[in-house]
């Protein structure tokens, strides 16, 4: 497990190789790239891009299992006719044996996408889509009672008495640059409600009202002059 | 799922190469051998027009004086070249179809910075703003431009004395190839809230692999033609995949994944009622159709926006009530 997913971090680059903990990873690595040839590259490049989109990852899961089904049926084949299928094997890359380690490579890659699914099972990669929360959603700050207790005035006071004349200096000077420090946004904009990215809920389509109904076609009608009126340059 | 479609596809097409050359090589030799003697002027006529054709080509020049007379010898490979040329008609048919533009304004004024121009610009504004509601994060790949066309009236067309009625029946937001085409209707200041979902829902085959999936089915022929099944031109076998196996397995399911794409876009909601005004009680379709039912894409999108409904209402940003109102909502329908 963890030496798939090591294996997986480094492959992707997401990890440094740490030399002397990765070194007992070296030898089943050597050995499983004799015998299989680029099979691994060829599981984790499959993982990876079913992994990749997060909102279409299904679709590609159910490919990869079709091929898996499809790769895995083929072997009947290659195991019932061996014999008559060695024929067609290009001798250029040596005899059809057992001892060829370029006919166990081709053997092996019909492997991949099953050994992808195997993957993705033992270390998941895929990530669900989950909903996160806006900054204009966020609800805004409410003062606690213990704020709304001590005063700005009275804790200003209550600084003043303590503090040294050429501390009390430094932060009127600290105050009065915050002060000169304006939101750059226009004032409407600053004081205006966050607008949620949202569309209304479904819920208000069903309980329709004559108000909602005229707030919502008020809201369209001004919408439809922005689209009409404006440009993008004149909004942003 | 597209990918082992393709190679699905690409195996039928080979194997149709595979009996077209069988059809000629076997089958039609077979056939004049067993024709009664009644039809034997058939069999002459036939091996008549097939010398004529293979002596046509070696009309052609830079042809190999001795390549008629291999195919005078082996009838499977004319019937390769054949099944072969048939198949480069379809694909000019398809870049012909897919570059004809002229029919096509661009989104002027003064594109970019012109009005259509900006509408669609604000609307991937929104979309990208609505896709940051979710980790990990969803990368929105808009086109780089779009063209706009204005729907023709419909016309009465007469042809050797038959009239028919010639109707624009493109839709008013679709694909040609990798083109982005959409109604000037649409683009109207009146029609945002039409165009918005439908914007969100086609970007969806932009951002996934089904417009080169859509080009290369284009490759093949729409449906059964009676000229392949008698001349032996196997081009029926892909045909067969692509009109029954790609709708029902494939693009069901992408409309429903173009669906709630758009809601990720931020659009589910607009989209849920523009369903809910389309949709008929009495709903049918062919079996092969390509399109999920009506009822199957709103009931998706119901789930969608009830279960974010029920996350805020979690979270404390949406009235208890509303999603109240919602799970009631689903309750009736289910």
């Amino acid at each position: 497990m963890n030496f798939l997913r090591r294996l997986h971090d480094l492959y992707r680059g997401d990890v440094d190789p740490d030399w002397p903990s990765d070194l007992r990873y070296i030898l089943p690595v050597v050995i499983f790239v004799i015998l299989t040839g680029p099979l691994i590259i060829w599981v984790y490049a499959m993982q990876d891009w079913c992994a990749g989109s997060s909102w279409d990852s299904e679709d590609r899961w159910q490919g990869t299992r079709a091929f898996a089904v499809t790769f895995l049926l083929g072997y009947l084949p290659l195991i019932l006719f061996r014999g008559d299928l060695a024929q067609f094997w290009p001798h250029v890359f040596g005899a059809p044996g057992w001892h060829n380690p370029l006919l166990w490579w081709c053997w092996c890659v019909p492997l991949a996408p099953a050994l992808a699914l195997l993957s993705e099972r033992l270390d998941p990669r895929t990530k669900p889509l989950e909903r996160i929360l806006l900054p204009s959603e966020l609800p805004p700050p409410q003062p606690t009672p213990a704020q709304e207790k001590s005063s700005p005035v009275r804790t200003a006071r209550r600084k003043k008495s303590t503090a040294k004349p050429n501390e009390n200096r430094v932060e009127t000077s600290a105050a009065r640059q915050r002060k000169k420090a304006r939101d750059p946004r226009p004032g409407e904009q600053v004081w205006a409600p966050p607008q949620l990215v949202l569309p209304q809920s479904p819920s208000e389509g069903v309980s329709k009202s004559s108000s909602d109904s005229s707030v919502r076609s008020a809201r369209q009608a001004k919408k439809d002059e922005r689209d009409e009126g404006e440009s993008l340059k004149d909004i942003f | 799922m597209g990918r082992f479609l393709t190679v699905c596809t690409l195996v039928a097409d080979v194997l149709g190469l595979g009996a077209s050359y069988s059809l000629g090589a076997f089958f039609f030799p077979w056939l004049g051998k067993i024709l009664p003697d009644w039809l034997l002027w058939l069999r002459s006529f036939c091996s008549y027009l097939y010398d004529e054709l293979v002596h046509l080509i070696a009309l052609i020049p830079h042809i190999p004086q001795t390549f008629p007379v291999t195919l005078a010898r082996h009838p499977g490979l004319t019937w390769c070249i054949f099944h072969l040329m048939v198949h480069l008609w379809y694909v000019a048919r398809h870049f012909s179809q897919r570059y004809h533009e002229t029919d096509l304004a661009k989104p002027r004024p003064g594109a970019p910075g012109g009005r259509r121009w900006e509408t669609v610009q604000r609307r991937y504004l929104d979309y990208r703003e609505a896709l940051g509601r979710f980790r990990p994060a969803i990368t929105l790949k808009t086109p780089p431009t779009f063209r706009f066309f204005t729907r023709k009236p419909e016309r009465q067309k007469v042809w050797f004395g038959f009239k028919t009625l010639v109707v624009d029946a493109r839709g008013e937001l679709e694909w040609r190839g990798h083109l982005l085409i959409i109604g000037q209707a649409l683009l109207a200041p009146d029609r945002q809230q039409d165009l918005a979902p439908g914007l969100a829902h086609q970007l969806a085959y932009y951002n996934s692999d089904d417009l080169w999936y859509r080009a290369f089915l284009d490759c093949y022929p729409d449906s059964f033609s009676l000229f392949q099944l008698i001349s032996g031109v196997c081009l029926w076998l892909p045909t067969l995949v692509k009109t029954l196996v790609w709708p029902v397995v494939y693009w069901r399911k992408r409309i429903l994944a173009a669906d709630r794409f758009a809601f990720y876009c931020g659009q589910g909601y607009a989209l849920y009622q523009q369903l809910r005004s389309q949709g008929n009680e009495a709903e049918w379709r062919p079996f092969w159709s390509p399109e999920p039912l009506c009822s199957e894409r709103v009931e998706q999108l119901e789930a969608l926006l009830g279960s974010e409904l029920a996350w805020k209402e979690k979270q404390g940003i949406a009235p208890a009530q509303q999603a109240a109102q919602a799970s009631v909502v689903q309750v009736q329908r289910q």
